[in-house]
């Protein structure tokens, strides 16, 4: 317990809420109001005006909403603070200069169109102070598309609930799975990923959420604690509308984002070695490094062996944080091209990637899925490659080992005489089997085969977990396969008591009339209509 | 603001990559867009089939509100009217519908239904025909064809259409047994038999149509040996062949 000389107490830590906000006064007033009835006592309410029209007549008549908070020192701290900014900087920008002003042990986050239900800080706190190693969570969003009714309110038209994966740090290379509103975190891991980076202007959050998850797991609250907004007009797909408008920007932030690597120590990321012994530089190679970079998405670094003077001829600016040069005698052989590369490399793990390795999505994560998830030691596994190439991922310690034994052995040898069997990949090393098996399930339901669709939500949480959510779409196969209603209606019934919406319940309500149970579906559907309601 | 966008846009869209499950989702969007819809139009089908006609009515209101574009819920709206006995209001919904979606089978047959109350046959077997001609499958616009067909006394149009809904669910006895009653009346009494065999192996307990069966065969053998087809069954007195 927090007490201070005013005698003012609180039970848990302060949590600051940021919320950025531009030109939307209207929205605001939803979202602010959703902040101030937080269930959570100690928090910090951090408004951020990004040089847009003032928003003061908004905020202050909140002001007197919630009582002071504490910080940890137990000092009173501004339950609601509001910063109005003259120039506009952008959402990055406005983050770090809020949470500047940010007491909390932990750090949330609100669009200022968006709403957090009143438990939405308290679930998560309460999470995160349990018995846990995370220092991170997020909870379930529904992505709510609404019309703007001409008295200026909204009416949502659909919600959908979107947010819902457990954690998986492979996918969250590959893509955000924990939108800026759902996330909390420990301010202090700040210290470590560094700030928000003011030059990403798209895909802010998962530069933030990719950068948090080398230090801590993310503890998934399977909990519904909000909505983000977006108008019915915008719902189309904004970020290829914003790509097909400047394609060649959003690739360069999009690359940004993917080749951060915050400052080590990584407790919880593993570095990969890409070395790439290029013999000497010619147009190929360049094209060579620039596809792994595109095709890679865990955290890694190239070591591009050349010869001295085909370094200093390199001209690659924009990847040269995350490609590093390896000089070597002009003519020297793949061996020691490897062995000066090894020299260098700081990762875990090296993949050995020459020419006519084939460099595919996902080329080098399933062979780093596998070796991670490989308790033996001196295990490999072999690249997929041309003919007369050869490539290799490797523990570093492993193949180092292997070289100093024997060091005059070519590569392929010398690996194979320290005795580390290399073997190849299978269908089920895939660190995104969720994902292939949804796009495998789609694909199967677009056919209208219910039957093997149903068959594999059923199959799919002992591989990859988000039981409810398999749950959910299991019922949906059931339903549209309309041969074993009670079944679906199992299913449905026990998705509706753990996690209702609106999908579900209306499901469960079709299933009901299906069953000639009309007055069941009405119940049913009252709930549904009840959960479109703006909750503001 | 561009930034705030793109944070959303973030747990969207952020894999640009082929494959991503979450952006796999996208194109559940047109779904989702109808979805406050889909609940207050299925709740105003469950109001209206329990026959709460001022719950379902207010429920398809909404639900035309919300989606504009949309013609079912005027169909809906209609269908209500007709139930609480406000046929022109019922048009007037119907016409809606039409004026959204001039090829909506079941407005036209709504439409029909307002004739055939206001015993303006012939204007309701234009409609029944316009319904079925866009949807061979519409039950209800069948058996109101054919009861119109009964009270006008032609019979043509609607074996042909009772013929071709048999062939996509041959166990309905309902329709089976009404296109035996009007292959009776036009004298195809083998034809009749036929149907009427199915009817009763179907449904063992179909009194009307073992009395039918009972009657088509006596015709049968009452026909001169050699003769032609007779004139056929005669309508029983008082009959109503629309049941």
């Amino acid at each position: 317990m927090i007490r201070n000389s005013d005698n003012l107490e609180h039970d848990g830590p302060l949590v600051s809420l940021i919320v950025c906000t531009y030109n939307r006064p209207e929205y605001l007033a939803d979202a602010l109001g959703s902040a101030v009835r937080q269930s959570w006592p100690n928090l910090q309410i951090i408004v951020l005006n990004d040089g847009g029209q003032d928003v003061a007549d908004v905020v202050e008549p909140l002001k007197g909403a919630r009582g002071r908070a504490l910080n940890a020192r137990g000092g009173a701290v501004e339950p609601l603070t509001l910063i109005q900014r003259q120039e506009n900087r952008g959402y990055a920008a406005s983050l770090n200069e809020a949470l500047e002003h940010a007491e909390g042990k932990y750090v949330a986050y609100l669009g200022d169109d968006d709403i957090h239900y009143g438990d939405h800080i308290e679930r998560l706190v309460t999470a995160l102070e349990g018995p846990t190693d995370c220092q991170v969570a997020y909870s379930n969003l529904y992505r709510t598309m609404f019309r703007t009714m001409p008295d200026g309110s909204r009416l949502a038209v659909g919600k959908v609930l979107e947010i819902r994966r457990d954690f998986e740090r492979f996918f969250m290379f590959y893509f955000n799975q924990a939108l800026g509103g759902s996330l909390m975190h420990r301010r202090d891991l700040l210290e470590k990923t560094g700030p928000y980076n003011e030059k990403v202007k798209v895909l802010i959050d998962w530069d933030m959420a990719r950068r948090l998850s080398f230090f801590s797991d993310f503890l998934h609250v399977d909990n519904i604690t909000g909505e983000y907004c977006i108008p019915e007009e915008e719902v189309s797909d904004r970020i290829s509308h914003r790509m097909r408008r400047d394609k060649n920007e959003f690739k360069a932030q999009y690359l940004m984002i993917r080749t951060s690597r915050p400052p080590k120590p990584w407790p919880k990321v593993q570095d990969l070695s890409i070395i790439i012994p290029a013999g000497h530089l010619r147009p190929q190679i360049v094209h060579m490094v620039m596809t792994v970079i595109d095709k890679t998405s865990w955290p890694f670094m190239v070591y591009l062996v050349l010869p001295e003077r085909d370094i200093a001829a390199l001209s690659i600016d924009e990847v040269s944080h995350i490609v590093k040069p390896v000089p070597v005698a002009p003519g020297a052989p793949p061996s020691a091209m490897v062995d000066a590369a090894l020299r260098e490399c700081e990762g875990e793990y090296v993949a050995i990637a020459p020419p006519g390795v084939r460099l595919n999505d996902m080329w080098v994560e399933r062979p780093l899925h596998a070796l991670m998830n490989s308790a033996g030691a001196r295990q490999g596994y072999l690249l997929s490659a041309s003919s007369g190439a050869w490539g290799a991922l490797l523990r570093k310690g492993e193949l180092a080992e292997a070289r100093n034994r024997f060091p005059a052995l070519e590569v392929r040898r010398c690996v194979e005489a320290a005795g580390i069997e290399l073997r190849r990949i299978t269908e089920r090393d895939n660190p995104l089997v969720m994902d292939d098996f949804l796009t495998t399930v789609r694909a199967l339901e677009t056919d209208g085969d219910w039957h093997h669709a149903q068959a594999m939500y059923e199959k799919m949480p002992e591989l990859c977990r988000n039981e409810l959510w398999m749950k959910d779409r299991a019922a949906l196969a059931l339903f549209s396969k309309g041969t074993q209603d009670a079944e679906a209606l199992e299913l449905c019934r026990e998705v509706n008591r753990r996690q209702p919406t609106a999908d579900s319940l209306l499901l469960e309500a079709k299933l009901h009339r299906r069953m000639d149970r009309t007055e069941s579906a009405v119940g049913l559907l009252e709930q549904a209509r009840e959960i479109l309601q703006w909750k503001a | 603001m561009e930034s705030v966008k793109a944070q959303k846009d973030a747990g969207a869209d952020s894999a640009t990559s082929a494959g991503s499950a979450q952006s796999a989702g996208r194109p559940e969007d047109a779904r989702v867009l109808k979805q406050h819809y889909e609940i207050l139009k299925e709740l105003a089908e469950c109001h209206a089939a329990l026959a709460d006609y001022d719950r379902a009515r207010d429920c398809y209101t909404q639900a035309a509100d919300l989606a504009p574009d949309e013609a079912a819920p005027h169909v809906g709206m209609g269908v209500v009217d007709i139930h609480s006995g406000r046929l022109d209001r019922a048009e007037r919904s119907f016409r809606t519908a039409l004026e959204i979606q001039s090829d909506y089978s079941e407005a036209y047959g709504g439409l029909a239904m307002i004739r055939q109350q206001k015993e303006d046959y012939p204007a309701a077997f234009d409609m029944y025909l316009k319904c079925l001609e866009l949807d061979t499958d519409n039950l209800v616009a069948l058996l109101g064809l054919f009861q119109t067909s009964c009270q006008m006394g032609t019979f043509s149009k609607v074996i042909f259409f009772l013929e071709t809904y048999l062939d996509k669910h041959p166990g309905d006895t309902a329709v089976l047994f009404c296109l035996a009653t009007l292959y009776a009346r036009e004298d195809r009494l083998e034809d009749a038999r036929e149907g009427l065999l199915n009817v009763t192996a179907l449904d063992p307990a179909n009194a009307e149509a073992a009395a039918l069966l009972a009657e088509v065969r006596r015709g049968i053998e009452a026909r001169p040996v050699g003769s032609g087809a007779s004139k056929g069954l005669p309508a029983r007195d008082g009959e109503d062949l629309s049941t």
